[in-house]
């Protein structure tokens, strides 16, 4: 090989080093690091991971996924991405990404690779024996709030017209089932009814049970702003047991003992009330009051006013403990009830609790008695943590109890108009809801459920107490197949596993916490022969239809059959759950059509039920006049809203009166701790994808427990030591954090973390809301004990 | 050591002859252009990670905050009282990790949150040569 | 575009710890080691003042005792100097500390 001119002069360089010690120069291997990668096109979709529905743009190289960015002035995000956003493009290649489909007929084998034709067969030949054997009760599909709307909804049509099987649940009964509850018993109607919009209009933020700064960070983003541009008019409070980032923008920060939030927002209605800072008008022409009970009872203002006398400031600082003095709690009940415009934000601390759907209602109380509703910068606003939990799931009919358009499955009436628009006969969608989250895992534990479809989620990790429920999916007469893009500790449990196309590798629809839909065009192909899940569902049903020797499951999926899965598969699902589905219903997305959304990059907000509205965006704000066609439409007299809501026939919104209820585990002389759980910034509920992000995994390897100061001393527990978690359910040991987050008496643990000994959903209980039946992960109780130093700990990721 | 490397490299000003030029690399046209960064970044760039005290692989796994905190307080300062700072927009997001480390983050990595802002700057200048870095707050 | 030769005396326990890192740096290449710690290593850079600090770096390194330059080739940095297209810089505030702290 010829010599450059530049290799000559090094060798000299080398040769001059070299002659001064005497060694022998002979050339090593340079390390070559590439800093950036270029980008020759760009283009546009929705985050895949939290519920904020980022709006951003994926950036191609050669037809490969290299980057990502926001788009500056997008609605939802004004162009900003967090960390795992901006990340994400980087496990769509990843080597682990599941590419054929794989089996196993024991649990306890190794599994081998098929062909799709003998894994549709295989599962198709399942589930009909389960059904001819045990009937449609014996089958179960659990989905994921990460799930397209066009699949959650073709599944969910499949399981109940085609297997007459309302066995249709999913991962969003974890999260956000409370909020539904919520929702629909205080306002008649599902889903915030402003919009991110208000943040920039608000006066007052009120941030209870959330830790938005880590699990939503873009929307905390724009609070933060909203703060700092306005510090002395702007007021935030920050109501939660531990002190978290979210903390960082709060004029105060009222620490209660987990479980007596309901007690404290009772008692900010008591201020607002002896203050008399209610709006009298607001709720003359709105609202009512109701005595829960059987059967629920008409009550009025004075009696409501008799109700709170129990929850004097003072009575109730003394039972939430904490920081919290009688003096906080008439000042927060001032700031929220006077604020031009005041908004609430909660989370998993308000949803995930023995009564969730009570400390739903409390907070919805507060905006009604203070006329804190449809007017700019004020709403009562549930956060999500999935990307499509609203417009999937709770929209698309995806939980035991619902049809898709927000119709409860029990009504008559309601599930005929649904039989009827499918073209299926009548009676062939049961009655009865099917089995809730807890209860089908409990139902597979009991060997009642023969087969069941997991889709786009991790259960064996996710739901609280697993170890109890990992029994049940280990049993080999459970047949489990497992839709997922890389092995997750569920995919561990199952006799089949289907590799899926990922975000931007299929199209789709994503509805976000406000109530938009926007839509992602497939841009680039699936790793392996991974699969769009319409395309596994379609040819599933009809290979069920021949096993099963049914026309009506062939029905369910007829429309569909021979469309390209990529674009026209999905369009044809979307056109039929929007055009016929959502027709007049509250969530009418009839103008939403892909034509539209591919149009409007920001997306569309619901109630859409024309092309015109829809082209302008949508509704901002429900239930306003002039904002809302569907108020318009429903109003009786020139009120300017129309709480025109499903589930309230009267049109108005209720106070429900609900009392303070502690958590059904409360700390004891052997558990003296409350265990709390919850986000970090840097992962995403189980970590089967962003542990695969080698920087996020960096930043937070593993999970820690988070002990307060005070506690730590007391237990001679230093930064690092190993710590063991132990509840009535078993024990973890994790590493300590020592951190004036956590109040005294309480830890937190981060539930990302797949490690065996870290998994913290091992020992969390499962006792759930009678009402949305979502389990309390949040609180429970354990002690802790120092098992040793620090000791050297490796990430951990499930691996095939 | 240092001087006696200035020393060197003022007498090669002096009695260096130059033989031949170098070639001059073709500019590729592609929608984002990385601008070339003065040498002081690039040394800076392969300076810092060098210097800075080895790592165990535990360690690796601790967030740089937490060290830097107390080692480089100012710094810390300085982002943590940041509209990064208090939005959790964490360190190694712009500076990577060990093995993807930069001193001087590249605009792709700006771009993420700023897309307007960085197809607005002035031709050739890089976003820290005008914002203040960490704080970002006003120009410089 | 300067190119030097350098040894390095690195701690002999150390030496395969710092030849990994000298590997590295983007431009340097190891050319040979001996055991007692010594390591030839050649440095190119854009700038004699970027090479500068470099070395001055790897002064820094854990395991490394001493850097000594043995070779310099200025190549055309000099005749850009001339033609005024590279000014050397001299600067003493934070923008010229900030590389050297880190």
């Amino acid at each position: 090989m010829a010599m450059t001119r530049r290799d000559f002069i090094k060798a000299s360089a080398a040769a001059s080093a070299a002659l001064l010690v005497g060694i022998n120069p002979g050339k090593a291997k340079t390390a070559q690091a590439a800093t950036t990668q270029d980008v020759d096109k760009w283009v546009r979709g929705v985050c895949r991971f939290c519920g904020v529905g980022c709006r951003v743009e994926l950036g191609l190289k050669d037809g490969r996924p290299v980057a990502l960015r926001g788009v500056s002035g997008s609605k939802t995000n004004l162009g900003f991405l967090c960390m795992k956003g901006m990340l994400f493009h980087r496990i769509m290649y990843h080597p682990d990404r599941l590419k054929k489909p794989l089996y196993r007929e024991r649990k306890d084998q190794p599994f081998k690779e098929i062909s799709w034709e003998e894994a549709l067969d295989i599962a198709a030949a399942k589930f009909a024996q389960a059904v001819k054997e045990h009937g449609p009760e014996s089958v179960a599909y659990y989905g994921s709030g990460q799930c397209l709307t066009e699949e959650t909804y073709i599944f969910q049509k499949v399981m109940r017209a085609g297997l007459r099987s309302n066995n249709v649940e999913g991962n969003p009964r974890l999260c956000m089932a409370s909020a539904v509850g919520g929702y629909l018993t205080s306002f008649g109607a599902d889903e915030p009814i402003g919009a991110y919009e208000d943040i920039e209009k608000a006066y007052c933020f009120f941030i209870i049970g959330s830790n938005m700064a880590e699990a939503h960070p873009v929307i905390f983003r724009r609070l933060m702003r909203r703060k700092l541009d306005k510090p002395q008019e702007v007021k935030v409070i920050n109501a939660d047991p531990r002190v978290s980032p979210t903390s960082r923008i709060a004029d105060m920060h009222l620490q209660f003992t987990p479980g007596t939030d309901l007690a404290l927002l009772n008692s900010m209605a008591y201020v607002i009330i002896e203050e008399k800072l209610y709006d009298e008008e607001f709720i003359k022409n709105y609202c009512k009051f109701k005595k829960p009970g059987k059967p629920v009872t008409d009550v009025g203002f004075e009696d409501y006013k008799a109700y709170l006398a129990d929850y004097t400031p003072e009575r109730t600082a003394s039972l939430c403990g904490g920081n919290i003095t009688a003096e906080n709690i008439r000042q927060a009940a001032r700031m929220f009830a006077t604020s031009r415009g005041t908004m609430s934000f909660w989370c998993m601390g308000i949803n995930q609790r023995i009564r969730g759907v009570w400390a739903n209602n409390l907070i919805h109380n507060l905006h009604m008695l203070t006329g804190q509703l449809c007017k700019p910068g004020a709403d009562s606003f549930s956060l999500t943590g999935q990307p499509n939990a609203c417009g999937g799931v709770r929209e698309g009919g995806g939980l035991c109890h619902i049809l898709p358009g927000h119709r409860p499955v029990k009504i008559d009436k309601l599930r005929h108009q649904v039989e009827d628009l499918w073209g299926v006969p009548r009676g062939r969608i049961p009655k009865k809801p099917g089995y809730h989250t807890v209860a089908m895992f409990s139902a597979v534990n009991e060997g009642k459920i023969k087969a069941i479809w997991i889709n786009c989620t991790s259960p064996a990790q996710s739901l609280p107490n697993c170890d109890k429920y990992r029994k049940g999916m280990a049993r080999e007469d459970v047949f489990m197949v497992v839709t997922e893009i890389f092995p997750t500790k569920t995919t561990e449990l199952a006799n089949l596993v289907l590799p899926t196309a990922f975000h931007f590798e299929k199209t789709g629809v994503y509805g976000c916490t406000e109530r938009r839909s926007q839509l992602t065009v497939k841009t680039v192909d699936a790793p392996g022969e991974a699969k769009p899940e319409v395309w596994i569902v379609r040819e599933w049903a009809l290979k069920l239809a021949e096993k099963l020797n049914d026309p009506v499951i062939k029905k369910c999926v007829e429309p569909f059959v021979g469309l390209d899965e990529d674009f026209d598969l999905p369009k044809a699902i979307w056109d039929e759950y929007t055009q016929k589905i959502t027709a007049g219903r509250d969530n009418d997305l009839r103008g939403a059509t892909y034509e539209v959304l591919m149009q409007m990059a920001d997306g569309v907000q619901w109630p859409a039920p024309t092309k015109e509205h829809a082209l302008k965006g949508g509704t901002y704000k429900k239930f306003v006049r002039g904002i809302d066609p569907l108020a318009d439409k429903h109003a009786k007299d020139d009120k300017p809203y129309v709480f025109y809501g499903p589930a309230h026939k009267d049109a108005k919104l209720y106070f429900w009166l609900r009392p303070y209820k502690g958590a059904a585990e409360e700390p004891d002389s052997e558990y003296p701790f409350f265990l709390s759980t919850g986000r970090i910034i840097d992962h995403w509920h189980t970590t089967s994808m962003t542990g695969r992000i080698p920087e996020l995994m960096r930043a937070n390897p593993y999970a820690y427990v988070e002990i307060n100061p005070k506690d730590a001393a007391r237990l001679g527990i230093k930064p690092g030591d190993m710590v063991e978690v132990t509840t009535r359910r078993g024990k973890c040991v994790l590493p300590a954090k020592i951190y004036v987050g956590p109040m005294e008496g309480m830890v937190f643990v981060y539930w990302h973390d797949m490690h065996e000994d870290r998994m913290i959903n091992r020992v969390t209980k499962d006792a759930f809301d009678p009402g949305s039946k979502e389990p309390e992960f949040k609180i429970c109780a354990c002690r802790i004990s120092r098992v040793s130093g620090p000791k050297q700990l490796r990430p951990f990721i499930v691996q095939m | 050591m240092m001087k006696k490397l200035v020393m060197w490299f003022f007498m090669f000003i002096l009695g260096a002859v130059l033989l031949a030029a170098c070639t001059t690399p073709g500019t590729k046209e592609v929608a984002v252009k990385q601008k070339e960064m003065v040498p002081e970044q690039k040394a800076a760039q392969k300076v810092a990670m060098l210097s800075h005290p080895a790592l165990s692989e535990q360690e690796k796994y601790i967030p740089c905050s937490e060290c830097h905190a107390r080692t480089t307080p100012e710094v810390y300062k300085e982002w943590a009282d940041s509209l990064h700072g208090m939005t959790n927009v964490k360190c190694f997001q712009c500076h990577g990790t060990f093995e993807t480390f930069q001193a001087s983050p590249d605009e792709l990595k700006c771009m993420a949150c700023h897309p307007k802002e960085t197809e607005h700057k002035p031709e050739g200048k890089h976003c820290v040569d005008c914002h203040l870095e960490h704080r970002f707050t006003a120009h410089k | 575009m300067p190119v030097a030769g350098f040894v390095v005396n690195a701690r002999r326990e150390d030496l395969k710890a710092v030849v990994d890192k000298l590997q590295e740096i983007k431009g340097a290449e190891v050319h040979g080691t001996d055991d007692k710690g010594h390591i030839v290593l050649v440095l190119e850079g854009d700038s004699g003042e970027e090479m500068e600090k470099v070395a001055a770096g790897i002064t820094r390194m854990d395991g490394v005792i001493s850097l000594h330059l043995a070779y310099f080739h200025a190549e055309d940095e000099v005749e850009k100097i001339e033609r005024g297209e590279i000014k050397p810089r001299f600067s003493f505030g934070r923008q010229h500390e900030k590389s050297c702290v880190l």
